[in-house]
């Protein structure tokens, strides 16, 4: 993939940098009473299978699956749901939603009993947060498992050598250029410092953005992740963030926003997630230019989590497996342009796609640190609206 | 033996009355406690319990990277004393006061021009058209908004092409887009209320003024507007505290310097958990609005009361120096304020009109994406709504919470005002207070606060209580108008009712709460209005098993503009349009006189 490879032993149980440290965490009283509810679910005659009261789907009570909106939900009914219940005769569905992004609900409906849906797609920092606060359910690493070789940072590991999520889909950033308002497409990051695209860009408003990442990867002053290891490391790549605002005509939240903001003409160019850069791209050639940066994607991931509350565990560990064969994660890279959760020799892809998806083996992608955003939160946030928001 | 089962059952009867009698006489006796706990008990127990249950938490410490524990610190309100929030406050209360200048000033010319010069079929139907407006979920008019001022945008493409600018001079986000968008979304309420005020003052009395020599500007200066300013007073109100809480606007038509408490909170509750500073944003906020609604109230007690034969006025000098100026404005322009009037209200009602016909318009369009003009038309859009069970069981929630809303805002709202106004209570200005306070509540600290609270009382997740919630942010409503409405109605008519013989109840029935009855509809349909439109609250409350409008169409705009949002929106504008016209019609409640 980086065209750094290791053995699929050690990627099992390794931890690489850009896999977050985990910090210990007490799930006893969960699992006792887990334990316990389970054995009381198993002794109670249902009268049928697939009641409500034992953990089984059924047509009445599905798998829940939420996934984000629009084009993706469609792909993803199409490529993973609609074959996984085919194939395994497992009642499923999938609901759109914000998916983890929302822990303040989860976290109340998990409390209260409740199972908002069985599986949700969630970022890095979202998983960390649910597994400190005892959100999801951990895994076995034995009852995870695929026919290809799946990527190690996909498959984040508690400290008790648990699983905490299992890899759903890589999403890598690149830089989308909107020819209606800029000539020439735009071929790398420091054009955001740039001020010949004064009020031109468009970013994600949010501190954990990556900008931080990017910036102490690109500029020959910082050392990459070994400056944000640091407080006044920090600083003063937030320094530097800081000159782009000039650049920014548009701080958005969710990517519709930029594209809507592209569509008006508003927006000349977007760091943007290169998935949905390539649908567009595809769907209006003459309009949209994606490129991958000339010092590489930044790379960024999902990856599946099941709600403690969850009486489906079983059934979604199975969706899981289905989910990491190589041939679905094709269909699915195929059709959504996600990066695969697989390794490259994996997957029977073609080369071209793959690169697209991906970015050229010969370059690094922009490994961003999530544990940072976690760690740092309230300062980085506070620096951030100080700093770099106008 | 007959006459005995007679003089029996004549005796059973006479019992029954006895009891019956005695019944109603102690119903009658604590009628008055009914009236008056009915509605402190529900607002002690689902604003102030949480109100309670926030401040508690603002003191609880928030470790990095982890949930919220019981504990006291006192470091979210020194982070926000540090500066960086006090900012966020700035710019909100900012915003907050520009939007209420601009909504009085653009609105009083409206209201009086409506209330004055226009046929009570056009008056209708102006009305309809406004009211419409507020029926369009505040997203989606907020993308229109966005439309229409784009750089490549209707009003850039129009003055470009008159030759009034060489390019464009709009920006789809900005201080000028929000400050535009407060005033589409709030103005409508301004209006509203100052129309209803307005039309209550005898056109006699203005005939008198213009009899005796004023002019017509000096007839609104010297005559209407004194008699007014009640109304004024309340619309300016009501319009600071919703654009002090709004949060979708500034969102999405603001760049991050026009951001407000409400997206802060927003952000430390979404991004970062962190509901303790989130819920000290909120003690402050709230402490700082309350602050300016106790020197607003001073100023207005200091500097006068205006009577209804308008000769007391705010401020003498100040309206004797208007007078005069007014005076010397040529009699060739007073006398063509009515016609001036029609021209204006014409121009605004297109303006008005422009945001609706932008989201009709864009549900028609053929492609996956929204697109203004559209390239075709297509009523796919429709079709999937009203297959979809999705969209069909998100309209069916939304609009039973909505009514059930109404009814308990109306309720607390309606009988709390009863309370203070005929009541004598020692503690009418604390009641008034605790009426309000629900409103200076910004509605994302609502949702948290509310969210706690209902996990406790396992009332969370459920419809009844989003209904409660919005039930309760939304009494205030009901509360002033219903005030209003008492304060304004004429103590005659009830004291010739009561001389020629009606008891309390009697009276109440069938000639107080006629009387009111627009002002009890107005209370209702502002709680029912607000209610389809809320977000942020059900978002926090409704849990997972449903979802209402609002959410579902946040929900996908963060990752598709479809036409399928305007479809919605077009389907929730003619329901609620169709509904107020037959209630108002079938009851003949004349709300729009």
């Amino acid at each position: 993939m980086n065209g750094n490879k290791e053995s699929s032993n050690t990627k099992a149980q390794s931890k690489t940098d850009s896999v977050p440290e985990c910090k210990k965490t007490s799930h006893s009283r969960r699992r006792v009473l887990s334990t316990v509810a389970a054995g009381v679910g198993a002794t109670t005659i249902a009268g049928c299978l697939g009641s409500s009261e034992t953990d089984e789907p059924t047509d009445n009570s599905p798998l829940r699956v939420e996934v984000y909106g629009g084009i993706f939900k469609e792909v993803m009914d199409e490529q993973l749901i609609n074959p996984f219940r085919e194939e395994t005769g497992i009642p499923v569905e999938s609901e759109s939603g914000l998916s983890a992004s929302q822990l303040s609900r989860i976290n109340a409906a998990v409390n209260a009993g409740e199972t908002p849906v069985d599986l949700f797609a969630a970022q890095p920092t979202q998983y960390i947060r649910g597994h400190e606060m005892g959100l999801w359910h951990t895994h076995d690493p034995s009852a995870i498992s695929s026919s290809g070789d799946v990527i190690p940072e996909m498959m984040p590991m508690t400290d008790d050598s648990e699983l905490m999520a299992v890899g759903a889909f890589g999403v890598y950033e690149s830089l989308l250029t909107n020819l209606d308002v800029i000539d020439d497409p735009v071929t790398t990051w420091k054009a955001l410092w740039d001020d010949q695209y004064e009020e031109q860009f468009a970013v994600g408003q949010a501190f954990d953005n990556y900008l931080i990442d990017i910036t102490a990867h690109i500029f020959d002053e910082f050392d990459g992740q070994e400056t944000l290891e640091t407080e006044s490391g920090i600083t003063s790549v937030l320094e530097k963030v800081q000159e782009v605002k000039p650049q920014i005509t548009t701080w958005f939240d969710g990517e519709a926003e930029a594209q809507e903001g592209m569509q008006r003409n508003d927006i000349g160019a977007a760091k943007y997630y290169n998935d949905v850069a390539l649908v567009l791209e595809e769907q209006e050639n003459s309009k949209y230019d994606n490129v991958v940066p000339d010092e590489g994607l930044l790379k960024d991931h999902r990856a599946w989590v099941i709600p403690e509350s969850s009486p489906n565990v079983e059934a979604a560990q199975e969706f899981l497996n289905y989910s990491l064969q190589p041939e679905v994660q094709k269909r699915i890279t195929e059709e959504l342009y996600t990066a695969p959760v697989l390794e490259r020799d994996s997957m029977d892809i073609s080369d071209d796609l793959y690169t697209a998806v991906h970015g050229p083996d010969s370059m690094d992608a922009i490994e961003p640190n999530h544990q940072m955003y976690i760690d740092r939160e309230e300062w980085l946030d506070s620096q951030w609206r100080d700093m770099v928001l106008p | 033996m007959a006459s005995d089962d007679i003089s029996s059952q004549r005796t059973q009867l006479q019992r029954i009355l006895n009891e019956t009698k005695s019944i109603r006489k102690r119903i009658k006796r604590h009628t008055k406690k009914i009236i008056v706990g009915y509605p402190i008990s529900i607002l002690v127990l689902f604003a102030v319990v949480p109100a309670g249950i926030l401040f508690v938490t603002s003191f609880f410490p928030k470790p990095s990277g982890e949930y919220y524990s019981i504990g006291f610190t006192t470091t979210h309100y020194v982070r926000i004393l540090e500066g960086q929030a006090l900012e966020y406050i700035t710019t909100t209360l900012s915003l907050a006061v520009m939007t209420t200048l601009m909504c009085l000033l653009i609105g009083f010319p409206m209201a009086y021009g409506l209330s004055r010069f226009c046929s009570p079929k056009y008056k209708r139907n102006y009305l309809i058209v406004i009211i419409a407006t507020m029926w369009l979920t505040v997203i989606i008019r907020t993308y229109a908004i966005q439309i229409l001022y784009a750089t490549d945008g209707m009003f850039n493409r129009l003055l470009v092409w008159l030759g009034f600018v060489p390019e464009a001079i709009f920006e789809s986000t900005g201080l000028f887009t929000v400050l535009t968008g407060m005033v589409y979304g709030y103005l409508p309420f301004a209006l509203l209320t100052m129309y209803s005020s307005i039309n209550k003052i005898e056109p006699s009395i203005e005939e008198a003024s213009l009899n005796l020599g004023a002019n017509r500007l000096q007839t609104i200066w010297r005559v209407i507007i004194p008699q007014a300013i009640q109304g004024i007073a309340v619309a300016g109100g009501l319009v600071f505290i919703l654009s002090s809480g709004s949060y979708v606007i500034p969102r999405l038509l603001g760049d991050p310097s026009q951001w407000t408490v409400p997206i802060l909170i927003t952000q430390q509750i979404s991004n970062q958990l962190n509901v303790p500073y989130a819920a000290a944003l909120a003690i402050v906020f709230v402490f700082v609005i309350d602050g300016l609604f106790v020197v607003s109230f001073w100023a207005y007690r200091r500097l006068g009361r205006v009577s209804v034969v308008g000769i007391e006025s705010l401020s003498t000098k100040f309206v004797r120096v208007g007078d005069s100026i007014l005076g010397y404005v040529p009699n060739s322009f007073t006398s063509r304020v009515p016609m001036l009037l029609r021209a204006y209200l014409f121009v605004l009602l297109v303006l008005f009109a422009l945001p609706l016909a932008v989201v009709i318009s864009v549900s028609f369009s053929p492609g996956s994406v929204m697109q203004f003009p559209p390239e075709g038309f297509s009523l796919q859009w429709y079709e999937e709504i009203l297959t979809a069970a999705l969209w069909r069981n998100a309209l069916f929630d939304s609009l039973s919470i909505a009514v059930i809303a109404a009814v308990i805002s109306t309720s607390i709202g309606a009988s709390l005002a009863y309370s203070i106004d005929r009541f004598e209570l020692e503690y009418k200005s604390q009641l008034m207070a605790l009426g309000v306070t629900p409103l200076v509540i910004p509605p994302v600290i609502a949702g948290v606060a509310y969210m706690s609270y209902f996990l406790q009382i396992d009332i969370w997740g459920t419809k009844y209580g989003v209904a409660i919630a919005h039930g309760v942010v939304f009494s205030p409503f009901a509360l002033v108008l219903v005030k209003k409405g008492l304060d304004e109605l004429d103590d005659h008519l009830e004291e010739a009712a009561s001389s020629l013989g009606a008891s309390q109840v009697q009276l109440t029935r069938t000639v107080t709460v006629p009387l009111l009855s627009s002002a009890l509809f107005s209370g209702a349909l502002f709680a029912f209005v607000l209610s389809l439109n809320e977000y942020i609250i059900a978002y926090f409350i409704s849990g997972f098993g449903f979802n209402t409008v609002p959410i579902e169409i946040f929900s996908s705009l963060r990752y598709n503009y479809s036409p399928e949002i305007a479809a919605i929106s077009v389907i929730y504008i003619m329901i609620t349009t169709i509904v107020v016209v037959v209630v108002d019609r079938r009851f003949d409640l004349s709300l729009w006189n």
